[in-house]
């Protein structure tokens, strides 16, 4: 076999070459993707993208002012691995590959990002269910061209606070279970580019103002008798529909964060498994390629030396310590699962009966497509990772609050133990406070915020000010409760904070 | 299997963040005025050149979110355990700092406050935010024809339709006949081939482009079966005007006499190199012309005026004289806005004072915009005798500001005070 050209320049012909002999690996490893669109970009675009989460037409915004500064700065100060690797969930699946890469670090990105990643927005249930790959590059275009257009006629101030405040709620303004779909993705579009025409050809505000007036006063919801009992998880959603208060632009604005939002719900219930699995596909095509001579020793070093800085787990004392690596935990436990199949010991057949001896890449692939971090941990996190990761357990506890008490270590009477204490720091609850819009009061339109507690952990200081957001945009007072059961097993709350929005 | 299409350059587009930045900027604009009024009082006046770190209080620039803070019974599984046993017991760390059950903060980083770096623009435009050379006008450029096309309103019969007024009156009248309309079209279409007839090359002529652009639209609108009444368009106007720019100058006159000892030196030219700043970061065309002085003046380059040395005696009018002499022969009023900048230590002899007050009003004033006058290091109790002659000759506030500077932190104030915006 030739070798590919080697050094350590790339150019467009030489990343075509690695791109179709990549493309061939992962074909017969039987890797679904998307079409590919390699973006190259240089260091202040990366930032640019990293900053504005991802998404290269994102609307303006202060915030992402004060992400790129910050993330510049770390760039600078050499501190953020500014990762190599940026791609975005789209079809086609575009990936940043920055110009400043060597040839070595390029095929890496290509083979992690647009092959890895790829193959995992395609395929992972979640991203399926909740993302629609084909229409966000198109509704994002609109969106920001909605914004903009706000600004112009509104004014920067006006949208900006609308912003602030939907910004606030964003964790809080994604549906996690299936809400009976009015418009498809193709019909959001659309609706979004009738709201932008509409900006454009209304010219008139005193016209423009007459039909604003007459969609809110539709949803005037003072015709109610009794408590209305709301059980909302959702605030974005409820506030676009229910605010009494709030122009139509605005709950468009509102409209546009949370379907945003929900765009990203699936990144964040999946970042163990899609590096872990982007990680093991950029590791298993570069050993083939290596393995068939395609890939000499100089750039084979180097993309070792990328890899291993990618998979580094510092222990918990250690001053690089900053949590479970995604990369390093998911990466390691699609190779165990490979090697349960290939080589299964008698613990991976009394545990994983449904994996060991099973083909690799059959199993492999039924994983990626069906299991999010939780469940994936709580099945397929294996006694040898504990070892080799010397997983312990902390409890941290309002009874003993000068110490910590290590409740378990890997062994084999704590590993069950560890693996369902791993599993559940992925649950939404413990990764987001419960909190829900609970009732609204008929008369004076006060509404009450419930937080249902997880294990008596409180909300943050913070809290109140997310509060005066939401009090902001409901237009009337707020009350936010914990929620918890006591003692004796019965449900009490504790009131945190009454905001009246301030005029 | 691969195509061109693989793989896309985006470097020539450069970086987005600017809007954003810009944005934040303006979010704490209050702290970043604070911060490069500091580096000009404090430091050296050529620091303007370098970028300025801001620091701003996490809490300005807070964006709170929903998190669990501290407290409650919370189970963490982390790696790296190499001699604990089960029960065994951690001792907390003083601060309570949480083992990652903790809310960190608001935004997940770090405790320090927020820091950024402004530019060397963005530090001028900052400092000087609030000021502007009074009484500018519109002055045509006499060297160069440019004409511009400009809108002068709306027409009810014309060529360039405006569909956006034309939209609104129909809306308004809500009927009209598309048949009416289609025959608009085909006179606009008639129209535009007879202009591109007429102008072969001017293809890119803005008022081809715009018709164009026109004729598209209603075409769209005509698809969509709008109903159009001739009465409801409304066609743009425009003229063809001299292009009007701004165009300025500025006389500097700074006395270099014996009495101005290095620290009154310092002084005036700590202001006058303020006001070249504020001058070219905000005007486009803006002509500076160094005059300096003892007991005659002379016109000097830039380098000379803020870095020689001279002395000598002292006559102020010599100073009015060179300025008349030289507008006289390059900068006729009808084309220039004239203004003039005076630093001195008051001090002059004899008549000098009041002649160069009566010079200024009866040869000066009727030629210039403004005047301002800035008095350095009179420390003692009594007026100079050059404010003296100022204050007698009554000038109007319109043309005339004086100010007296003892300290370096004085002069930005001072240049403040007498550029101040006229509406605030």
């Amino acid at each position: 076999m030739n070798t590919l050209p080697q050094g350590s320049e790339w150019t467009t012909e030489n990343l075509v070459i690695y791109y179709d002999a990549i493309a061939k690996i992962a074909a017969e490893y039987g890797l679904d993707t998307y079409p590919n669109q390699l973006d190259v970009i240089t260091a202040d675009q990366m930032i640019d993208a990293y900053t504005s989460i991802g998404l290269p037409m994102m609307y303006n915004h202060w915030t992402f002012g004060k992400e790129f500064v910050t993330t510049s700065r770390s760039y600078q100060k050499g501190q953020s691995g500014l990762a190599y690797e940026l791609v975005i969930n789209s079809n086609p699946c575009i990936s940043y590959l920055m110009e400043t890469n060597t040839l070595a670090l390029q095929v890496l990105v290509i083979a992690h990002a647009a092959f890895g990643h790829n193959s995992f927005f395609k395929g992972n249930y979640l991203f399926k269910e909740w993302t629609d790959a084909e229409g966000i590059m198109d509704y994002l275009e609109f969106a920001k061209s909605y914004i903009a257009k706000c600004e112009e006629r509104y004014g920067v101030e006006a949208v900006m606070l609308i912003l602030d405040s939907a910004h606030a709620l964003k964790p809080h303004g994604v549906d996690r279970y299936k809400r009976p779909q009015k418009l498809s993705p193709k019909g959001e579009l659309s609706r979004l580019k009738d709201r932008v025409k509409f900006i454009d050809e209304s010219y008139d505000a005193v016209f423009a103002h007459t039909v604003d007036k007459k969609v809110v006063a539709k949803k005037d919801p003072r015709k109610l008798d009794t408590l209305q009992v709301v059980d909302e998880e959702n605030l974005l959603y409820f506030l676009e529909k229910q605010s009494s208060v709030l122009e139509d632009w605005q709950r468009e604005v509102l409209r546009i964060v949370r379907k945003i939002a929900q765009y990203f719900y699936p990144q964040g219930q999946t970042k163990v498994m899609n590096e872990g699995w982007a990680t093991f596909w950029h590791y298993t095509i570069l050993q083939t390629m290596a393995d068939r001579g395609l890939i000499g020793p100089g750039m084979m070093i180097e993309l070792l030396k990328s890899h291993t800085g990618v998979v580094m787990q510092p222990a918990f004392d250690s001053k690089y310590y900053s949590g479970i690596n995604p990369y390093a935990l998911g990466f390691r436990m699609f190779q165990e699962i490979r090697r349960m199949c290939e080589h299964p010991t008698k613990e991976d057949e009394e545990l994983f009966p449904k994996v060991a001896g099973t083909d690799w890449k059959v199993t492999l692939d039924h994983v990626m497509r069906n299991y999010r971090d939780e469940s994936f941990v709580l099945q397929y996190l294996t006694p040898n990772l504990v070892r080799e990761f010397q997983l312990f357990t902390l409890e941290s506890s309002d009874e003993h609050d000068d110490h910590y008490l290590v409740n378990d270590v890997s062994d084999s009477d704590g590993f069950k133990n560890i693996r369902m204490g791993l599993a559940r720091q992925y649950e939404y609850g413990v990764l987001q406070p419960n909190i829900e819009v609970a009732t609204v009061n008929p008369r004076d339109h006060t509404l009450t915020l419930v937080h249902k507690m997880h294990d008596g952990w409180p909300l943050s200081q913070y809290a109140p000010e997310v509060v005066k957001h939401f009090a902001r945009l409901w237009g009337r007072p707020v009350l936010l409760v914990s929620e918890y059961a006591n003692e004796k097993g019965v449900i009490e709350r504790d009131e945190i904070c009454y905001i009246a929005p301030d005029e | 299997m691969t195509t061109l299409r693989l793989i896309v350059d985006r470097r020539p587009a450069g970086s987005k963040s600017t809007v954003n930045r810009n944005r934040l900027v303006d979010r704490v604009r209050g702290y970043a005025r604070d911060a490069v009024e500091k580096r000009i009082r404090e430091g050296n006046i050529e620091d303007i050149n370098k970028p300025l770190d801001v620091s701003v209080p996490k809490d300005d620039l807070m964006q709170p979110e929903f998190h669990h803070g501290p407290g409650g019974t919370r189970d963490i599984i982390l790696p790296g355990n190499k001699e604990f046993v089960r029960g065994h017991k951690l001792p907390k760390p003083k601060g309570g700092k949480g083992s990652g059950g903790g809310d960190p903060s608001a935004d997940g980083e770090s405790e320090d406050d927020f820091i950024f770096t402004l530019s060397i623009e963005e530090q001028l435009e900052i400092f000087f935010e609030g000021m502007e050379l009074p009484n500018l006008q519109d002055t045509a450029m006499r060297d160069i024809k440019s004409t511009e096309r400009h809108r002068a309103g709306l027409t009810s019969d014309g060529v360039a339709l405006d569909l956006l007024r034309s939209v609104m009156k129909k809306k308004m009248r809500k009927f009209g006949s598309r048949g009416r309309l289609k025959t608009k079209l085909d006179d606009l279409e008639e129209e535009l081939r007879r202009m591109l007839d007429e102008r072969a090359n001017d293809a890119d002529d803005p008022m081809i482009e715009a018709l164009f652009k026109q004729i598209g639209q209603m075409k769209k609108t005509v698809s969509r079966g709008v109903k159009f009444d001739p009465s409801d368009l409304r066609y743009k106007h425009f003229e063809s005007r001299p292009k009007q720019i701004s165009q300025a100058v500025m006389f500097m006159l700074m006395d270099v006499s014996g009495s101005m000892d290095e620290d009154r030196k310092d002084l005036a030219k700590r202001f006058f190199m303020l006001l070249y700043w504020f001058l070219t970061s905000k005007y486009e065309h803006v002509t500076i012309v160094p005059i300096r002085h003892t007991s005659d003046a002379e016109e000097v380059d830039q380098e000379t005026f803020f870095y020689d040395t001279k002395s000598g005696g002292t006559v102020v009018l010599s100073a009015m004289e060179k300025t008349k002499e030289i507008i006289d022969e390059r900068f006729p009023p009808n084309d220039w806005n004239i203004y003039v900048a005076q630093a001195s230590d008051g001090d002059s002899f004899g008549a000098d004072a009041v002649q160069t007050a009566a010079y200024i009003r009866k040869q000066l004033f009727p030629l210039i915009r403004y005047m301002a006058y800035v008095e350095v290091g009179n420390g003692s109790s009594s007026t100079s005798a050059l404010m003296q002659a100022y204050e007698d000759a009554k000038f109007s506030h319109d043309q005339f500001g004086m100010r007296s500077v003892e300290l370096k932190e004085d002069v930005f104030p001072a240049l403040h005070g007498l550029f101040k915006k006229e509406s605030e």
